[in-house]
């Protein structure tokens, strides 16, 4: 009897720990999916787009990036797009990793780096150059914002943008009616959802980070820095996104990183109403 | 058997003691010069009331750069750390960065409330006064040209000051979320080059930040030989000639004209491939249109001192965004063959379930294990 009973306590015991590990693991689980990302560099062979460097460049950093957003997320819906010409990035691949992640994902982190132009009713709207490959009609590889982007997007997860383009942070409509012929406006409207985000803002459920004009390429030189030729534009995406998993919010990295480079504060740098913040700057990647 | 396992469980108890002991000690001397050089600033530098606020580490990271072909940085390795100081009035956090064992900045962001200073500060000139007095006895250098510069001036109007070969630039903004911030650099200006010496920034007439890295990097060799005229004319001969940079599909680019109007040329330090700051003509121009892999501009940098050419870099941009025709994209003119291309890198790492599966199902095998152990044991 005796013998019986600690055979059932020592069952019990035993069973007990099981679940607990299994649970705690579920519980792990379920915490690490309600994150997920997606980094996407188009990269472009043809059409004189981008240089070997720049391609070269752009995949490395875009390799360093993904592990340590991949360490920090410990997701199991990550994804890292990287076109070349045998397998090109299509806008149908923005679609998909944006409703894929929207699907399975409570919070959205996103990040592109590559080439943008205007398009639409008075050129109101923006378009992300895709893969141009040499067998594609050129004019038919964008992922355009009210087409491509925004209906991919209506679930609200996409919390953290950061879209490395040309112009991207531009045509935040910032009153009704928010669209026109062709559309939802802009890139920060189509990725977020939310047209109530202050410009360097601090609070909010979101943070969009895009440049008002021209985008700079990886492998070039920091303009201005103090340090001539010390720093180029791809350390300052690996930094960016390497001390942001370390906690810091966006402003802080971004106070960070120009000291770093300029040896002064954000607003006072050559960043400033260059790379846009539209949102809440206090997230971090934990957000 | 009890005698033993008496015995067992003291012997136990006394390394769990010893280990405890010993993990405490080492992490006692393992406070490294960086994180006492960071805690000296927050003792005897930062103007806050250290006693009202509860301060804690919650950051700590080594950053290496990343470890990319010919664009190296030498000698790169920063250790940040991460304080949060929090109060019933306020929370503070206060990022510091050293390099080399030495300070080179300190970060200071408001979170929420006021700030509990040291002592009340009359108006901005008396803050930034006062932490160029401490700043002096902290780094053991004189401060008092920085202070008379400051001493007597308007500090929230935008202007240069020139004091002997000492320049201070004021520079005021406001902004929405930040408030009031007001910069200060002071640059040692030899031979037209400028370094800085210290530069301060406070935010609504409070500390926020500090970069000094002239402990860090020393001014080295400052002659300047090299006119801008000649700086630019190098420049030039050196894009023209020998500056070349590939395309997909082994095009190289090459032969490049400017809009001179738009060209700039500025003395200014560097530390390229060096410990010290050394003087080099940064010479920026436009080009006459966009060349292929969207290059607008191009940046040549050229040692003051010899004239060598040190770095040309392109300048160049994710786009046009100039045309509001949309059906065309601006590309550059000149459109080299198409290539082939790199190995398809669409992988993504997604091994977490994996890992999570075996580690679940090694310690369900463990326990089953256990379980069978335990009961063949007691049935025997």
């Amino acid at each position: 009897m005796k013998l019986q009973t600690a055979k059932n306590s020592a069952l019990l015991l035993v069973s007990l720990l099981i679940f607990c590990v299994i649970g705690s693991m579920l519980t792990e689980n379920a915490k690490a999916d309600e994150y997920g990302w997606a980094i996407v560099n188009p990269n472009n062979y043809v059409d004189g787009v981008d240089s070997v460097n720049e391609i070269y460049y752009t995949d490395t950093i875009f390799n360093y990036i993904a592990m340590d957003l991949n360490s920090y997320y410990y997701s199991n819906y990550q994804y890292w797009y990287s076109g070349s010409e045998q397998y090109p990035v299509h806008p149908s691949d923005y679609c998909y990793l944006l409703e894929t992640l929207q699907d399975y994902c409570d919070k959205v982190t996103f990040f592109t780096k590559g080439h943008c132009t205007p398009w639409g009713y008075n050129g109101n709207h923006r378009q992300l150059l895709c893969t141009l490959s040499s067998g594609d009609p050129p004019n038919d590889e964008q992922a355009k914002d009210s087409i491509h982007i925004w209906p991919h997007t209506g679930y609200f997860k996409n919390r953290f943008s950061f879209i490395w383009h040309c112009g991207t942070a531009e045509m935040y409509p910032l009153s009704p009616p928010y669209q026109d012929i062709d559309g939802p406006i802009g890139m920060p409207f189509c990725f977020t959802h939310n047209v109530g985000m202050d410009y360097y803002g601090d609070s909010g459920d979101y943070v969009y980070l895009g440049w008002i004009w021209a985008s700079p390429q990886f492998d070039c030189t920091i303009p201005y820095q103090y340090q001539q030729g010390y720093y180029y534009w791809f350390h300052f995406a690996y930094f960016f996104f390497n001390w942001m998993t370390y906690g810091d919010s966006v402003m802080s990295t971004l106070q960070d990183l120009s000291w770093e480079i300029y040896n002064t504060y954000f607003e006072n740098s050559p960043l400033y109403d260059y790379l846009v913040v539209w949102g809440n700057g206090d997230m971090t990647l934990g957000y | 058997m009890r005698k033993k396992t008496k015995v067992f469980l003291t012997m136990t108890a006394l390394v769990i003691v010893l280990i405890s002991l010993g993990t405490a000690s080492i992490a006692k001397s393992e406070v490294s010069t960086a994180q006492q050089k960071a805690e000296a600033f927050t003792e005897n530098v930062l103007p806050i009331d250290k006693s009202q606020y509860n301060i804690t580490l919650d950051g700590y990271f080594v950053s290496y750069p990343p470890d990319i072909k010919d664009r190296e940085l030498n000698n790169y390795k920063q250790e940040h750390y991460r304080y949060s100081l929090a109060s019933d009035e306020s929370d503070l956090s206060v990022s510091y960065t050293v390099e080399n064992d030495v300070l080179k900045r300190c970060v200071v962001t408001i979170k929420r409330g006021q700030v509990l200073t040291d002592r009340p500060y009359s108006n901005l000139n008396d803050a930034v006064i006062g932490f160029l007095e401490r700043y002096q006895t902290y780094k053991a250098a004189d401060t008092s040209e920085m202070k008379y510069m400051a001493q007597n001036t308007d500090l929230l109007k935008n202007q240069t000051l020139i004091a002997g070969d000492l320049k201070l630039k004021i520079s005021n903004g406001d902004y929405p979320f930040s408030g009031h911030k007001t910069s200060l650099m002071w640059y040692r200006v030899i031979n037209g080059c400028e370094y800085l010496e210290l530069s301060l920034s406070f935010t609504d007439g409070i500390f926020t930040g500090f970069s000094d890295i002239s402990q860090l990097y020393p001014i080295g060799n400052t002659s300047v030989n090299i006119s801008k005229d000649q700086a630019i004319e190098i420049a030039m001969k050196y894009i023209q000639e020998n500056y070349t940079y590939e395309m997909p599909g082994n095009v190289w680019v090459k032969g490049f004209n400017v809009n001179q109007s738009l060209t700039t040329a500025v003395l200014s330090p560097t530390v390229r491939d060096s410990n010290e700051q050394y003087p080099v003509w940064s010479v920026m121009f436009t080009l006459d249109h966009t060349y292929p892999g969207s290059v607008v501009g191009l940046h040549v940098i050229i040692s003051a001192d010899s004239g060598e050419v040190l770095l040309c870099s392109n300048q160049a941009t994710g786009g046009s965004i100039e045309s509001s025709d949309d059906t065309t994209i601006i590309l550059p003119s000149q459109s080299p063959i198409s290539s082939s291309s790199t190995a398809p890198d669409n992988t993504v790492s997604s091994d977490n379930n994996m890992t999570t599966t075996i580690v679940a199902v090694i310690a369900i095998v463990v326990a089953l294990a256990l379980i069978a152990l335990f009961v063949k044991k007691r049935s025997k």
